[in-house]
């Protein structure tokens, strides 16, 4: 259960770091990151289908869509420097997040104890990735490089 | 033989990177390696032709063509395997010879990589969910590719394609899911086997089917969510430019929307899908070759002619009869190679000239013989005239609408056909024939290697024109065949 609150976590975390960030490029990455974190509670809901289409629609494309996006950004709006305010905001979105988890963490508590172990249901994602899968992945794999091969071209052409 | 698809993507793929580290070292090692290894993937495509029918057979049977990786493909599959690694191949040769030494960048040549490996990845699939990460791949590298250059037309070109881009593959998004809810799966066989009876909800398909026809539309350019398409090709490097209107259009749009006719042909009760795919398809034809009458730009006007083409190839695979699959494919073919050899020929007469409006240039005939003669093969190919590759596939999809009972669509065919003629010789005296103006008088042949691109397709129309007897049966029956 400590794994399912750890990702729950997670995954709210970078979602408010996806919305605090003023760095557009970092405000991309904790999205994709929250939707990994996503992939990895829908796989250990026993939701591998789900999980598989979010990992390759959502931390994977629309993730290179928007640091492609960004990339042709100039330069000195790309680097803002992060203000201490809006970070400030951080601990309040969080102390929300606690309290809601106060009053409702026991109910979830009951509903996680039926969940299958999040360990034993990794194995699973490997499986359904390769051998189900596997051809996403190359995909997978092309779209991220050219996502890097966008940055290159952008941002190489910014510090010329 | 089952291992021989996977190169096609791979190979490109792995080269995109190699290739940045290589252009540390030597610029033209890494213009070379891109060019070797897309006529690496067009030889390999070419002897895939012989197990073309070998292909398809595992491919309709429902096998993967390679054990770890399951893509798969047919006599159509290996048909746009050719395309794309001709086209592909063609710009990065146009482009060696043709970009300034501070244009060139290692990124532009992945890119055109990346996209090759994408492309190849859509026509090898069996599954709309990967079809879709495949498209997904050469939309971001189009995207970027198109806004190359950096200024703020190539940025606009690129944003109108992007915001067009993205909600079409929403739409499809949103039909793989719905295909997925109401057939168990997303893979072809899903939808054949749901759509001719076995299974599955009905009109859960049909809106899925809906969805996938809006977002494949919307990438072919088509009437009327073409706003993208003339800004796009305008704004965009010429090599990129020919890509785009050449295969990437294609593949990204027309492609997909010839494979769902294959399957709602046989299939009862999706008449509507259909008979919606050929409204637009005609619509696309008298819109554009209408709107290509009044440009002044020539890059805009090869634009606008272009979604009048992607028309007929969407009106003929609407229909669905093997003729008119047959039709539209072989267009499908032949529109790569025309219009891929008049965005190029374009290039060299802006960069002889200094301007792509029409009504400053005149008597370029006789400065440019070499461009002003394949692009003339081109005009009329696209025309339809007689006996270039573009007539034979022109008659084959107007005998087919006629024969197929749309009879009406059969004439608006023939006669925004007349219509095309018309816009390209009105192009072809505005620029090639007629007196010498000042923007021409200094012009010049462009150099040999940004002619041999240009030379070898212009060739092809008029090979295939001539030879297309043996053609037919080599590769255009079986690929007909396979359809259905």
């Amino acid at each position: 259960m400590s794994s399912y609150l750890l990702l729950l976590f997670a995954l709210v975390l970078f979602s408010l770091l996806a919305v605090v960030f003023r760095n557009m490029l970092l405000a991309a990455l904790s999205l994709g990151a929250a939707s990994v974190a996503l992939t990895l509670i829908l796989f250990a809901l026993s939701a591998p289908w789900a999980a598989a289409f979010e990992l390759s629609v959502c931390a994977g494309l629309i993730t290179v869509l928007f640091v492609s996006a960004v990339s042709m950004i100039r330069k000195e709006e790309l680097f803002l420097k992060e203000g201490r305010a809006r970070f400030a905001l951080l601990p309040f979105f969080l102390l929300l997040f606690g309290i809601g988890f106060w009053f409702f963490g026991d109910r979830l508590a009951v509903a996680l104890r039926g969940m299958p172990g999040l360990v034993g249901e990794q194995a699973g994602v490997g499986v359904l990735l390769w051998s189900v899968r596997s051809h996403d992945l190359v995909g997978q794999l092309c779209i991220i490089l050219a996502g890097v091969l966008v940055i290159k071209a952008f941002f190489g052409r910014g510090r010329d | 033989m089952n291992q021989g698809l996977v190169p096609f993507i791979l190979l490109p793929a792995l080269t995109a990177v190699i290739v940045p580290f290589m252009w540390r070292k030597s610029r033209p090692a890494g213009e070379s390696l891109s060019a070797l290894v897309l006529g690496l993937g067009l030889i390999a495509a070419l002897m895939g032709i012989p197990l073309a029918a070998q292909l398809g057979a595992e491919f309709r049977a429902g096998r993967g063509m390679l054990p770890m990786l399951p893509f798969r493909g047919d006599e159509l599959s290996i048909l746009m395997l050719v395309t794309i690694f001709i086209i592909s191949l063609a710009s990065v040769f146009f482009s060696i010879f043709s970009l300034s030494q501070e244009e060139k960048r290692a990124s532009y040549y992945s890119l055109i990589l990346i996209c090759a490996a994408g492309m190849a990845g859509v026509v090898t699939t069996g599954d709309f969910f990967t079809m879709y990460v495949f498209l997904e791949v050469v939309a971001v590298s189009s995207f970027a590719l198109i806004a190359f250059s950096g200024d703020s037309e190539g940025i606009e070109g690129a944003l109108k394609y992007l915001f067009l881009s993205a909600p079409a593959s929403l739409l499809i998004l949103l039909g793989v899911a719905l295909l997925f809810l109401n057939t168990g799966g997303t893979s072809f066989s899903h939808l054949f086997q749901t759509a001719t009876g076995g299974g599955g909800s009905r009109a859960g398909v049909l809106v899925a089917l809906g969805l996938f026809a809006c977002g494949f539309m919307v990438k072919a350019g088509l009437v009327p969510f073409h706003g993208w398409v003339p800004d796009a090709y305008q704004s965009s490097p010429a090599p990129i430019s020919a890509l785009l209107s050449g295969i990437i259009t294609k593949v990204a749009g027309v492609y997909a929307l010839i494979r769902m006719s294959m399957f709602l042909h046989a299939a009862p009760g999706y008449a509507s899908v259909t008979r919606t795919l050929m409204f637009f398809g005609a619509l696309s034809i008298v819109v554009g070759a209408l709107a290509a009458m009044v440009q002044r730009d020539f890059k805009r006007l090869l634009a606008f002619s272009s979604i009048s083409q992607v028309g007929y190839i969407v009106l003929s695979a609407g229909l669905g009869t093997p003729m008119a699959l047959l039709g539209a494919t072989f267009h499908l073919f032949n529109h790569a190679t025309f219009k891929a050899t008049l965005f190029l020929n374009g290039a060299a007469v802006e960069r002889a000239t200094g301007t792509r409006d029409m009504t400053k240039l005149g008597g370029l005939g006789s400065k440019m013989p070499w461009t002003t003669g394949t692009s003339v093969v081109a005009f009329l190919s696209t025309a339809g005239i007689p006996p270039l590759s573009g007539f034979w596939s022109k008659l084959i999809i107007i005998v087919a609408l006629w024969v197929g009972g749309a009879k009406g669509y059969a004439i608006i065919a023939l006669l925004a056909s007349i219509l095309t003629l018309g816009y390209f010789l009105i192009l072809q005296r505005k620029i090639f024939f007629g007196k010498v103006v000042s923007f021409t008088e200094g012009a010049q042949e462009v150099a040999a290697g940004m002619l041999l691109p240009v030379v070898v397709l212009a060739a092809l129309m008029i090979i295939i024109g001539l030879y297309f007897p043996f053609i037919y049966q080599l590769l255009l029956d079986p690929a007909a065949k396979a359809l259905l």
